[in-house]
């Protein structure tokens, strides 16, 4: 079994009800799914020192993340709860999966220096527009597949042709919403070594 | 195309019944050309007229005691970037009306002397302008669009959030993040193209 | 771990080199060093100071410099309060000496010692205040560590060097009679050889400090030279005997009882005083010389000083921006502006290289005029903006003058052409006649004379042709330029016109070509053949009165007066008066007709209206009259606004050419100059008298001498 940590921000006033949305998303999937080490973080826990409990004593684990980020950190209301400088080693032997700003320029790297074995962001300005589902779908994408055992060079490719799809079907009627996406379909990014659920599960 | 054509002058009153008017009023309708003499009602106008496509023919020389012709400009810069003003002018081209082209994006330059064929050539111009430039499509999209437009609906995950309204107004007056979006819809296209999904000779 | 309580300091020294060095950057010559320990006198209420050169060329050890005055003295605590501080000129906490004298202090503070120590190395100072019973004496000697120092240079590093701080001069006391005062400064091992050259220099400097016109001073201020050389074994350095080289001498002055003030004015070929009221900046006396080429190189031979421009005093002291002493001419400051005027007249300006003046300020009657704290100009206030040009106004009279007689020259030199033409006939008449009645050998001579006559005829003819062109061309350029200054008012009115004229008629005859025919516009048709009619006409008047500048300056024809006014208020000026809303009078005879050349009339009427609209601006009810009476010979008119009107010092200036306040308006300033000139070239007369309209307003009377 492995540990599954989902990190949401649902209260901060800007993107709270994006990632609120996506939290929805995440606890329909996993209804009734054979997974029982899954933790939800929010808003009030999101601090650097929780997330230091939490993966301490685990030898290997998933995390994602939806909230604010910069090149290299993720903060909430409540501090910075994963940045370069202060919990980057506790995510050794980790799938890191995140839907924020700009981590994919140095935050994403640094993971993978510090023993991290995958991690999927951004390394732009991550959109949305409410009321537009085509941005959560998209953002979900990958995790979920993660999940369902394709491995991560695979799942990138898959994010690309959902994110295309969407675009597609958007672009005549929706033009400026269809820009932005394309703006996050560029910003996705991957680094560190092709693996599977299974084989994080090895790792243990 | 909602358009209309601001003329700013302190000689109002000659203008109005001079032949270019006729020309205009053929042109536009008569409903569409607007006079102003006093800067300040010039100003509220084009407030009050945003979401027309507003063509502004500005006299440079107005009386002292009054706000001159370069600080008219300024005014409907602060407003938006967006809105083409013509100077129009009996000084020659010289580097009074040279600055204001660079600091504060006059579209073109006309002499009082012009005939109205010229005239109406470089106010096609400012017409195109309207039709190509792909801010005054956002502009015009957002102000076609109904609903609340205070609403936000953008937002990044940087921490910004952004509503129709805010949008309309940093594009009008063309900050970084206003600049971007014609930006991404210009990345979009060439995103489609590569892709074949359009092709240019549509 | 736990600091330290007890607590330690440190203090900066510094060695006598630095301070000598120091010395050097403040004072930079022997004569500035000079200046300076004479200005503390002055400031010290000295009525007397001497400066005795013993022994000074070659240098030797027994060449020494006193230094001695008859001023306050200084007590113990001065000595070590003042004499032994260093400082460098910062501002004096009193500006004034000590009463009665309270003299404006002209000093620098803290700079005695560095100007004494530029002329020697050792300093034996005597000073005594009045009632004190001992003289102090106080001796520094550097000479005795100029040597130290040299060792100094030889001992190893730990050795404790001496600090500047730590020298010790020796003061002692001797016995002294109480009613003496003053102070000694005694100076030996002097830096440099004086020559009687330097004695000179230092003498003519030292004049410049005390104006020459003192009369009036309470407390006199005397300074006296001795040397071994001639003609400085025991002088008075007093001010230049000026007016006798000085080729005009003008000298102004002010009466207070009657609070009248003198200017001088350039009145019918000659400079005239007359009495004003007292100018915003009080009353002055003011003196001013100036100097031809011939007379300045008379004056340099005997005194040799350069003749360097208006010099401002106070109380019969010179003033700080005046006084230091500057070497290089091109270097010294023109705070009075005079070279740099751009708005004089082209061929007579005079510059400060030809003008020696005094300006005489007094505390009582000047408070106003203030020396700005950087002791390098005046505050910028109105009373200082005045005086410069009251200064200038003078200078602009000599100006005119110096025109004047040019024009006289000129004028001489012609007749004198002709007179030589004249004679030269007659003596060929004379000859030739000789020749019939002579003999032979007679006869070949005084064809070789005839000959010569001849051959010197052709050249005075030939003089009289260059003389002629030359005057035909000095007066078509003058006349070419004041036809385009003129212009400039109509600058404004012509563009005006483009602005709005040329437009107009040009898009209605587009409109016209592009749709005629066309039942529909017929309307339109009717409004355009309208417009285009008139504007035409506008636009020809114009042009009409512009043409008139390209043709020829000459004609004389009778001019009927009224309707060229007439013509002016009611065709040429009608759209500016009505779109300023002015109104106009014109109470002239229509009977009346002037013999003169039409263009010069229009013009000078012209210039006075251009100028009545600019006095108008902002005014309401404005109005414009012109009236006429005959007097015996002569027509006296009067031309009236209701303006802003004309300030009681500028009664006299505005006809000066370039004189303008109204450069923002366009005007650049010739109009009434010109308007003037016309006149007096008329035999007539302008002047500003009480205006007509109350409460404020111009009026010029205008005399004529007409002929019918």
């Amino acid at each position: 079994m492995i540990n599954i940590l989902l990190a949401f921000d649902e209260e901060d006033q800007e993107i709270g009800s994006f990632n609120q949305g996506c939290r929805e998303d995440y606890e329909t999937y996993f209804t009734g799914s054979e997974h029982e080490r899954i933790t939800y973080i929010s808003s009030n826990s999101l601090n650097s020192l929780n997330i230091q409990v939490r993966t301490e004593q685990l030898s290997s684990f998933i995390f994602a993340a939806y909230s604010h980020g910069e090149i290299n950190k993720l903060f909430s209301k409540s501090g910075d709860y994963v940045s370069s400088t202060v919990n980057i080693e506790l995510f050794k032997n980790s799938f890191f999966y995140t839907v924020s700003c700009n981590t994919g320029m140095q935050l994403g790297g640094d993971l993978i220096a510090n023993g991290c074995k995958c991690y999927f962001g951004y390394k732009t300005l991550f959109n949305s527009w409410l009321g537009y589902k085509e941005f959560s779908e998209c953002a979900n994408y990958g995790f979920f597949k993660f999940i369902e055992g394709t491995n991560t060079n695979e799942i990138f490719e898959q994010m690309i042709i959902k994110y295309n799809q969407h675009i597609d079907d958007m672009y005549v009627e929706h033009f400026f919403q269809a820009s932005l996406l394309r703006e996050n379909r560029d910003g996705l990014i991957k680094i560190g070594e092709d693996i599977t659920i299974n084989s994080l599960k090895q790792a243990i | 195309m909602d358009l209309c054509v601001l003329i700013i002058d302190d000689d109002i009153q000659r203008i109005k019944e001079g032949a270019l008017i006729w020309e205009l009023e053929d042109k536009f309708g008569s409903d569409n050309i607007a006079f102003e003499s006093d800067p300040n009602e010039a100003i509220n106008y084009i407030e009050e007229n945003l979401h027309k496509n507003i063509i502004i023919l500005l006299d440079i020389q107005f009386p002292d005691k009054v706000m001159n012709g370069h600080e008219i400009l300024s005014k409907i810069r602060e407003i938006s970037e967006l809105i083409p003003v013509i100077l129009w002018s009996a000084v020659s081209e010289d580097k009074e009306t040279f600055s204001d082209f660079i600091n504060n994006n006059a579209f073109g330059f006309l002499s009082k002397s012009a005939t109205s064929e010229e005239m109406l050539l470089m106010i096609d111009r400012a017409i195109s302008y309207f039709k190509t430039s792909l801010d005054n499509t956002i502009e015009d999209w957002i102000i076609q669009k109904d609903g609340d437009k205070d609403k936000p609906v953008y937002f990044t995950s940087e921490g910004k959030s952004y509503s129709l309204n805010q949008i309309l107004n940093e594009i009008r007056t063309q900050t970084d993040v206003g600049k971007s979006f014609a930006k991404k819809l210009n990345e979009l296209t060439i995103d489609l193209l590569l892709r074949n999904k359009e092709t240019l000779n549509d | 771990m736990s600091k330290s309580t007890q607590i330690n300091y440190l203090n900066f020294n510094f060695d006598v080199s630095a301070y000598r060095l120091l010395g050097r950057e403040l004072i930079t010559d022997r004569i500035t060093a000079l200046f300076e320990i004479v200005k503390n006198s002055y400031d010290a209420n000295a009525n007397k100071v001497e400066v005795d050169f013993i022994d000074v060329n070659p240098r030797t050890k027994k060449s020494k410099i006193i230094i001695k005055d008859d001023g306050l003295g200084m007590e113990l605590d001065d000595l070590k309060n003042k004499w032994m501080v260093i400082g460098t000129s910062s501002k004096r906490r009193e500006r004034t000496s000590p009463e009665p004298y309270g003299r404006k202090v002209v000093g620098k503070k803290g700079i005695g010692r560095f100007a004494v120590d530029l002329l020697g190395a050792k300093l034996t100072l005597k000073t005594k205040k009045k009632g004190d019973k001992k003289w102090i004496f106080l001796e520094t000697d550097w000479s005795q560590y100029s040597d130290l120092e040299a060792k100094q240079l030889t001992l190893p590093f730990e050795e404790e060097k001496e600090f500047f701080t730590d020298i010790k001069n020796e003061y002692w006391f001797e016995d002294g009679d109480e009613s003496e005062h003053g102070t000694i400064l005694e100076i030996e091992s002097i830096n440099d050889t004086w020559t009687e050259y330097d004695i000179n220099r230092a003498f003519k400097e030292l004049s410049r400090l005390v104006s020459p016109n003192t009369k009036f001073t309470k407390y006199p201020f005397n300074i006296k030279i001795k040397s071994e050389f001639k003609g400085f074994e025991d002088v008075m350095v007093k001010p230049l005997s000026i007016i006798e080289f000085a080729t005009i001498a003008i000298e102004l002055k002010y009466d207070k009882e009657r609070g009248i003030q003198e200017i001088v004015i350039f009145e019918n070929g000659k400079l005239v005083k007359k009495d004003v009221q007292p100018r915003v900046f009080g009353l002055v006396d003011f003196y001013l010389y100036y100097f031809n080429q011939v007379d300045k190189r008379k004056f340099k031979d005997k005194f040799n000083i350069d003749i360097d421009g208006i010099k401002i005093y106070r109380d019969g002291i010179i003033t700080t921006p005046f006084a230091e002493t500057e070497s290089d001419q091109n270097k010294q400051k023109d705070i009075l502006g005079i070279d740099k005027r751009r708005y004089s007249g082209f061929f007579e300006k005079i510059n400060s290289r030809d003008l020696l003046g005094f300006l005489e300020l007094t505390d009582e009657n000047n408070p106003n005029v203030i020396e700005a704290t950087n002791r390098q100009d005046f505050i910028d206030n109105q009373e200082w903006k005045e005086i410069k040009l009251f200064i200038i106004e003078q200078i602009q009279q000599i100006e005119k003058l110096q025109k004047y007689e040019k024009e006289n020259v000129r004028q001489v030199t012609r007749s004198d052409l002709g007179k030589a033409n004249q004679e030269l006939k007659n003596i060929k008449l004379t000859i030739a006649n000789v020749r019939k009645e002579a003999s032979p050998e007679v006869k070949k001579q005084l064809q070789f004379i005839e000959a010569d006559l001849g051959k010197l005829q052709g050249t005075v003819n030939k003089s009289i042709r260059d003389y002629a062109k030359l005057e035909e061309e000095s007066k078509q350029k003058e006349s070419l330029f004041f036809s385009l200054v003129s212009l400039q008012t109509y600058a404004a009115m012509f563009s005006h016109m483009t602005k709005h004229t040329i437009g107009h008629v040009l898009r209605d005859a587009e409109y016209f070509k592009k749709y005629f025919p066309n039942e529909k516009l017929n309307d339109r048709f009717k409004l355009i053949s309208n417009r285009i009619y008139s504007e035409f006409l506008t636009l020809r008047t114009g042009v009409d009165f512009m043409l008139k500048y390209a043709q020829s300056d000459n004609e004389i024809e009778d001019i009927n007066l009224h309707d060229l006014i007439n013509n002016l208020f009611s065709n040429i000026y009608v759209n500016e008066f009505q779109k300023q809303g002015i109104e106009t009078q014109l109470e002239l005879s229509d009977k009346l007709i002037l013999n003169y050349n039409k263009k010069a009339i229009e013009d000078i009427f012209d210039n006075l209206i251009s100028n009545s609209i600019k006095a108008l601006k902002g005014i309401n009810n404005k109005k414009i009259k012109c009236s006429g009476v005959i007097e015996q010979d002569k027509l006296i008119l009067y031309f009236s606004d209701n303006g802003t009107g004309i300030p009681e010092e500028d009664k006299y200036r505005i006809f000066d050419i370039f004189f303008t306040k109204t450069a923002e308006e366009g005007g650049a300033g010739i109009g009434l100059y010109m308007v003037k000139t016309r006149i007096e070239a008329m035999q007539g007369n302008i002047e500003v008298i009480d205006n007509e309209f109350k409460p404020s307003g111009a009026t010029f009377r205008i005399t004529l001498p007409f002929k019918k």
